[in-house]
């Protein structure tokens, strides 16, 4: 895979963007920075939601409400986490491309794209109709503990890649 | 800020048994920087679902009510996980964070923060005047916090 990857990898590492984050003092911390804001933005709000779909907390809100008042919250958020996420990839890609962290986090968002994908096709048109948690199926929760579970993975191996990786400027 | 006072605190603190193990035992600090993180997660979205129900109250002191009711526990139980983690990074790393200029502003801005929260708690209860712009102020003081945060590992 690396070998048909590499020429790519280093265009994109030659790109004049990428050079800039690369060299740039400040440049790479205010991406990190704003990367580390939209990504606890979507744990977050999706961890509520997913709480709230398993009955754990929140059991007084009516779950169609609770969800879309975090929708726009966790897509401005992932939009946010995305752009970021590749500035920082394109600023040192080979070597991402390599850590099996950074690896096993893309993997990991891939399964929460189709544990997602899933719920919506399955669920997203009857979630209007669920008052309380109890009426919901048990694959509905299925997909939320899921759902749970993936997001820590990412932040698990997000923060790890910094303890694998050496970045453009620091050691952490 | 670096004054000799401080960085022989912090050699003090390098040199105790809890902060060798930490220093010895490498699993330690990534394992605490993401229960960190996690909590971060929580304050962030608690914080910003309570100015959020402030700011679209409408006069429904009600449902503001509910909402900083739920949340603020949610507040109080992010924080005491963070001051717990933050701790142990301290103690793990005392140079790399208490003589570190972007630890100190992020304090600082930690420090607003919780004044900015408990004021408009207590403050929303009563006149309601000042809510607004406290959210504002509040919500811009916790992104202080994650920004100087993120800047502690580059300065």
């Amino acid at each position: 895979m690396q070998s048909t990857l590499l020429p790519f990898l280093q265009w994109l590492i030659d790109t004049p963007l990428a050079i800039a984050i690369a060299e740039n003092e400040v440049l790479f911390p205010w991406i990190e920075a704003f990367h580390v804001l939209g990504v606890t933005l979507v744990f977050g709000s999706i961890v509520l939601v997913d709480l709230r779909l398993l009955n754990v907390g929140f059991r007084d809100r009516e779950i169609n409400q609770f969800c879309s008042q975090y929708l726009s919250i966790t897509w401005i958020a992932f939009l946010l986490s995305l752009v970021t996420g590749g500035l920082l990839f394109i600023s040192n890609a080979i070597s991402y491309a390599n850590n099996s962290n950074f690896l096993f986090k893309i993997c990991l968002l891939i399964c929460a794209g189709i544990n997602m994908s899933i719920f919506q096709h399955l669920y997203g048109k009857k979630l209007s109709h669920w008052k309380v948690s109890n009426e919901l199926p048990v694959m509905a929760k299925v997909g939320a503990t899921c759902s749970i579970l993936i997001w820590t993975g990412v932040i698990i191996f997000g923060r790890l890649i910094g303890f694998s990786l050496v970045p453009t400027l620091s050691n952490s | 800020m670096r004054t000799s006072a401080l960085l022989n605190l912090c050699s003090s603190i390098e040199s105790t048994p809890m902060s060798l193990f930490i220093q010895k035992t490498p699993w330690v600090v990534p394992l605490v920087q993401i229960i960190h993180i996690f909590a971060i997660a929580l304050i962030l979205i608690s914080s910003l679902t309570i100015y959020s129900a402030v700011l679209k109250s409408n006069n429904d002191q009600a449902r503001v009510n509910k909402t900083l009711q739920q949340f603020t526990t949610f507040v109080y139980l992010s924080l005491s996980i963070l001051f717990l983690s933050g701790s142990i990074l301290i103690i793990g790393e005392p140079a790399r964070s208490l003589a570190n200029e972007a630890f100190q502003i992020k304090m600082l801005f930690l420090l607003s923060a919780l004044i900015g929260n408990f004021y408009l708690l207590k403050q929303y209860k009563t006149t309601q005047i000042l809510s607004r712009p406290l959210c504002y102020l509040t919500l811009f003081l916790w992104l202080g916090v994650v920004f100087s945060g993120r800047w502690i590992a580059y300065v």
